[in-house]
């Protein structure tokens, strides 16, 4: 339906090019619109892909937190053991809610990075021989994970066209 | 009021004579302090050119206010070329926060790393001044020049462990959601603190965009000590040689990392320990994305609209993939599914 996301957008793009600009005096002033007018169009080109960002990212750690289960399950303790219950309880969660909005999707991913956080100490080498295989492969799931998730983040800001 | 008026008023009561303030203007950067050039001219003296340091009403980092300005007045007794601090201001009845007043240096500014476009002789002499200008910081008898008042780390890991603890404290006060790739950071940093037994001034942002240049080259002035301390040399070696600021090949965009460590091993007498380097590299990049997100805390919390601090949020996802590369995590070869 138009006027649709880019065409909003832009038209703000256009008042602050068109208009608002070339009446400003100041200096920071005019370099903060010129900013602003740079984030507009880092929004025009990441909203049209933003889904399919969100369901790899969505996918992606569905498949890290279910690789781990195995893992928490075999390190000793009650922190392993309640941790393996809560991403038990996150995915079962996931799995149930279907189709759910794009911010439920967020929720719920900013859920399971909160999980991830918090398995990253578990994976902390240790003298005691109980599990050691477990840490190392769980520090070895983690880490694969995060320089996935930091080269899928990486490709969006080059969509931004701005770096030093 | 007009903040040019309110800061007439100001000048007037510390000179004791009436002030005339002129071309005030905003400049863009400087993101933890709100930073005014101005002239300013009073019976018996000529007009003169200042910078007024102003507390933000929220930044990308939260600094002490007088900090700075003792730290810029004990600089000068160095010998390395920072601005003449002339007044400070704790209280908020003159300009609303916190500020103060330092006399203007003539050069320009670069951005974060010194442009590849910039001629060859310009950026030699530049990259010279940079590093003398560190050894200079290093080499400092810091107890003789004045700057007693920070408090040193006992030789050992302590330099290292404050460090970790000061930016792990900034990200977990900050951060508005789970970073796994900041934990991954602090955990590898926990796991690998170095020992020192050189305790030196420190910086702490030691980096091209923190100095004034000629158009030759020579640096006039390095500004942004508001982060400055007592700690491991290797700290300020190691922000310097983060990927996030390099380009071309050169740390900073000056001169090769090989170049870098040799000029400052023999300005110094001091000798890099690789292993602290790439630490303080690690702990470089960390604070970075630390930084970015107490920007992007008090964005999404509605108490600034600067762009700028959402593009340095956005940023961190380079700053992610550097970091990961640097502790040997996560890159394409291990984690690979």
């Amino acid at each position: 339906m138009r006027p649709d996301l880019d065409d909003v957008l832009s038209a703000v793009q256009r008042l602050l090019q068109a208009e608002v600009m070339p009446s400003v005096a100041d200096p920071f002033v005019a370099e903060q619109v010129m900013y602003a007018s740079l984030l507009l169009e880092y929004a025009k080109k990441a909203w049209p892909i933003e889904h399919q960002a969100v369901s790899e990212e969505h996918r992606d750690l569905d498949a890290t937190l279910r690789a781990l289960m195995p893992l928490l399950a075999a390190l000793p303790g009650a922190v392993a053991a309640d941790l393996l219950r809560e991403v038990r309880a996150h995915l079962s969660a996931t799995a149930a809610e279907g189709s759910a909005s794009l911010d439920a999707v967020l929720a719920r991913d900013r859920e399971g990075r909160g999980l991830l956080d918090r398995a990253i100490p578990l994976g902390r080498a240790s003298s005691e021989p109980a599990g050691a295989d477990a840490r190392a492969k769980l520090r070895a799931t983690v880490d694969a994970y995060l320089g996935r998730a930091a080269r899928r983040q990486e490709a969006a800001i080059a969509l931004l066209g701005f770096t030093w | 009021m007009s903040i040019g008026s309110r800061l007439e008023s100001f000048l007037a009561a510390r000179v004791g004579r009436p002030v005339r303030v002129s071309a005030l203007s905003r400049k863009s950067g400087g993101a933890s302090r709100e930073t005014y050039l101005f002239e300013a001219e009073w019976e018996g003296s000529e007009k003169r050119g200042f910078v007024l340091r102003r507390d933000p009403v929220a930044s990308l980092l939260e600094s002490d206010r007088s900090h700075e300005y003792r730290v810029l007045e004990a600089a000068r007794s160095l010998g390395v070329p920072v601005p003449a601090v002339r007044w400070l201001e704790l209280g908020r009845e003159a300009l609303d926060r916190p500020f103060f007043v330092m006399e203007r240096v003539d050069g320009m500014v670069t951005p974060p790393t010194f442009p590849q476009a910039y001629p060859d002789e310009m950026r030699e002499r530049c990259a010279e001044d940079f590093v003398s200008i560190l050894a200079a910081i290093h080499r400092a008898d810091w107890r003789a020049a004045g700057f007693g008042f920070l408090d040193a780390p006992a030789p050992g890991p302590e330099a290292a462990r404050r460090a970790v603890d000061l930016w792990r404290g900034i990200f977990e006060k900050d951060r508005i959601e789970p970073n796994p790739v900041l934990t991954r950071a602090f955990e590898w940093l926990e796991e690998n603190l170095p020992s020192s037994d050189q305790v030196t001034l420190v910086h702490a942002d030691y980096r091209s965009g923190n100095y004034l240049h000629e158009s030759d080259g020579r640096i006039t002035a390095m500004l942004d000590w508001e982060m400055a301390h007592l700690g491991d040399p290797h700290e300020d070696l190691g922000w310097a040689a983060m990927p996030y600021w390099s380009s071309g090949g050169r740390i900073c965009g000056l001169l090769s990392l090989e170049d870098f460590v040799a000029r400052w091993e023999s300005a110094t007498g001091l000798r890099v320990d690789p292993a602290r380097l790439r630490f303080y590299q690690v702990l470089g990049t960390a604070k970075m994305m630390a930084i970015a997100l107490t920007g992007v805390r008090n964005l999404c919390e509605a108490r600034t609209c600067e762009p700028t601090l959402a593009i340095v949020g956005l940023l961190n996802g380079r700053l992610a993939r550097e970091v990961l590369e640097l502790i040997g995590a996560g890159t394409p070869a291990t984690g690979a599914r």
